[in-house]
């Protein structure tokens, strides 16, 4: 029977392996996607703790379900969808996803004006991080996943519009802070 | 990705885009540890919600076998039990008649049983005596009981005697009103209830051992046991409407206490099933009835009944008639009927035969399948004749002869009764002669099943089947010969009426949608034992019987079909 059978690719083995339960082989698909996934849980969660938490559920969503995984498309795409709908999850449980209303000044940049190479990794993730959840998700979802409005309003449930809008938002809010960061780095530049 | 993917215009998107997309940053390293632990805690739980239902899945296997098995008793031991019982009852009538002298002493108000009774009235009655009141208990009714328990010694009587009016016994198994006799806690001979003989002992033994049996179901500690003996279990019975209430809280805390862990166990199922994103409403009902299939299946097949021709069959014949028959006629007759033996030795073969079964298919993991059923086989032979056999027998006292009929060669080949005062055999224009057997069959195999590629797929089956004798009949295309039927409660029949078999098979199968499958393979079931019942008593020599084809069926998964 095996002749008809195509040779198995080494992630069709660990997928077999985790459909069968064998921990060794969960173990391997942890290791691999375990640091990108750290990050866009970063991105959604407010905290490090919280992030973790979220990726413990939905790694163990992905081991639980990973026989679903039809294998049309990258199976770091879907581990990586997992996360996001896990995050989702996890913050209308606790019930983040509220709308805000928060009044911050924001500032109204051109898009030239950015240049984020001064910047660490860190110090982008706790930009991102200090924008309340609604605005978060929404930034996360439309700029760094790709998703659009229409998508983002079904899946927070809000109107396409809505979600227009509070990316708008999101947006002054990170541009606003960059602003910030640009001028203190400048003023220290200018004070040495 | 989704629709919106790359080409964002703006710079500040495109920015974190590149920065954080493909950015990495290490977990905690207990992060694992934390997965590793509640996955094991997931699989521990899964195999306790596994074991109950393989438990369950267990029972009811055991029940429908018991059903069956007794469905199969009753329909094929009922005729046989009827003059046994017959037989039995005037001995039970005697051996009363013998326990009970005529003479012997009876109190005013006190009756021998005078009618047969059943066990069960009596259970049932020490039940319905367990629920009622109690009443009140007087030394001089004591003394009362102990008096008549002594007579009833003397006697040596087996019988209990009739409730004296206004005399209370404390005694689940004392008198009870409208009762028309119990048992007497201090008898111990036995009595004849329905023929079959019963201990006075034995029968309150038998309920209490029952209460003891549900009440060490539901309570540890020795709160309701007792002990073996008689007066153990009267000095209990006076406590019976306590044990009763008892009995009955628990029962009901204990159901109480099975709906919680059930809820719970469904709570916690529904949080584990909880949809994937982007899973569909579908898939979340498919998934509990995943395991679950149902198949239609038919098989063609050839059929070797293995009954043979004996070599010297009118050994027998010719020694029994040749007082009655001239020698000329008589080797005449044994020439004819070794034709006739030869003729079907070299004729009879195999015909169309099929069956049809229509199974239910449990998921065991992932490649096995275990299946269940209801079937319909026939399995046919068939041959060529030309001779008709007809038997006679003599009335005694009379000159009258007396045939069952003409037939084959075969339907006398079956016993060992072959032997006729007198035989006579014709040659006839060739005819056809048809051998069918139907059966009602009730298979349970097991599957393995691999795959081939994306829709094909192999599998192998084995399995049991107990095969259930509907009808058994001899056709024959000619209007000189009799037909013989014998259906599933004729005792005349000499065919088995319970045959048990085994099948095999394997073969290859495609994947029409998610899941309508179709398999295609050859089968082969063979017979555990021969057609007839009693093959040591008949001439012909008897095989097991097999059956060669091939089976077509169509599955159908309850749940999403492949995965």
């Amino acid at each position: 029977m095996k002749l008809f059978t195509k040779p198995k690719s080494d992630e069709d083995k660990l997928i077999e392996g985790c459909i069968a339960g064998k921990r060794d082989m969960q173990r391997l698909l942890y290791d691999l996607y375990a640091k990108k996934m750290m990050v866009v849980c970063l991105r959604y969660a407010p905290t490090t703790f919280e992030a973790e938490d979220i990726m413990q559920d939905a790694f163990i969503k992905v081991f639980n379900h990973i026989q679903n995984f039809k294998k049309d498309c990258p199976l770091e795409f879907w581990i990586r969808r997992i996360m996001i709908n896990t995050a989702l999850k996890h913050l209308r449980s606790k019930q983040l996803l509220t709308v805000s209303h928060e009044a911050e000044e924001v500032a109204n940049l051109s898009s030239d004006d950015v240049n984020l190479t001064g910047y660490t990794m860190d110090e982008l993730l706790s930009m991102i991080q200090s924008l309340a959840p609604r605005y978060r998700m929404v930034f996360n979802l439309y700029a760094i996943e790709g998703y659009n409005h229409k998508e983002i309003g079904e899946m927070l449930g809000i109107s396409e519009g809505t979600s227009k809008s509070q990316y708008s938002r999101a947006r002054a809010i990170l541009q606003s802070m960059l602003l910030r960061q640009e001028k203190k780095i400048k003023e220290h530049v200018i004070s040495n | 990705m989704s629709s919106a993917t790359n080409n964002r215009g703006g710079g500040l998107e495109e920015a974190f885009r590149h920065r954080l997309q493909d950015a990495e940053a290490s977990p905690s390293a207990e992060l694992w540890e934390r997965i590793d632990h509640s996955l094991t805690l997931q699989e521990s739980n899964q195999y306790k919600r596994g074991m109950l239902f393989y438990r369950q899945l267990a029972a009811a296997c055991i029940a429908l076998l018991l059903l069956g098995g007794g469905f199969a008793a009753y329909y094929f031991g009922g005729q046989e039990k009827a003059a046994p019982v017959a037989q039995v009852k005037p001995a039970a009538e005697s051996s009363y008649a013998a326990v009970v002298p005529s003479g012997a002493p009876v109190a005013e108000g006190e009756a021998f049983i005078q009618e047969e009774v059943s066990v069960d009235e009596l259970i049932a009655q020490a039940m319905q005596q367990a629920v009622q009141p109690q009443r009140i208990y007087t030394p001089e009714r004591e003394q009362n009981r102990e008096a008549r328990a002594t007579r009833q010694q003397d006697t040596a009587g087996t019988l209990a005697a009739a409730e004296q009016p206004g005399i209370a016994n404390s005694g689940a198994w004392r008198i009870m009103p409208g009762a028309r006799y119990s048992l007497s806690s201090a008898q111990k001979k036995s009595v004849s209830i329905n023929g079959v003989g019963v201990d006075g002992g034995d029968v309150r033994q038998l309920f209490e051992n029952m209460r003891r049996g549900i009440v060490s179901d539901f309570a540890a500690g020795g709160k309701h046991t007792s002990g073996g003996s008689n007066s153990m279990a009267f000095s209990n019975s006076s406590s019976s409407p306590a044990d009763f209430k008892t009995l009955s809280e628990m029962v009901m805390g204990r159901m109480k206490q099975l709906e919680a862990e059930q809820e719970a166990n469904k709570q916690l199922y529904k949080q584990e099933k909880a949809p994937l994103p982007g899973q569909t409403e579908a898939n979340k009902s498919s998934s509990a009835s995943g395991r679950w299939s149902l198949g239609m299946a038919y098989a063609p097949s050839y059929f070797e009944q293995n009954i043979g021709m004996p070599s010297q069959m009118m050994m027998g014949a010719a020694s029994s008639f040749s007082s009655f028959a001239p020698p000329i006629a008589m080797q005449q007759s044994a020439r004819m009927v070794e034709e006739a033996r030869e003729e079907h030795e070299q004729e009879v073969e195999p015909g169309f035969s099929f069956g049809v079964e229509a199974k239910a298919g449990f998921k065991v993991g992932r490649k096995w399948k275990l299946l269940a059923g209801l079937g319909f086989t026939q399995n046919t032979a068939r041959s060529k004749s030309s001779y008709v056999i007809e038997q006679f027998w003599r009335k005694p006292g009379s000159k009258q002869a007396e045939s069952p009929g003409a037939t084959t060669i075969f339907v006398p080949s079956l016993s060992s009764n072959f032997a006729s005062d007198s035989l006579s055999v014709t040659k006839t224009d060739e005819f056809n002669v048809l051998y069918r057997y139907r059966h009602l069959t009730v298979p349970l195999g097991l599957q393995y099943a691999g795959k081939i590629s994306k829709d094909w797929f192999w599998y192998a089956s084995g399995g049991v089947a107990a095969n259930i004798l509907l009808q058994t009949t001899v056709l024959a295309s000619s209007a000189e010969v009799q037909d013989t039927n014998y259906g599933p409660g004729d005792d005349s029949s000499p065919f088995r009426k319970l045959q048990w078999s085994g099948n095999v098979t394997a073969g290859v199968g495609k994947q029409l949608t998610d899941q309508v499958s179709v398999t295609l393979g050859p089968e082969y079931r063979g017979y555990f034992d021969t057609m007839l019942s009693s093959p040591e008593k008949a001439y012909a020599p008897q095989g097991k019987p097999y059956t060669l084809g091939i089976n077509l069926a169509l599955n159908y998964d309850l749940g999403h079909g492949r995965k």
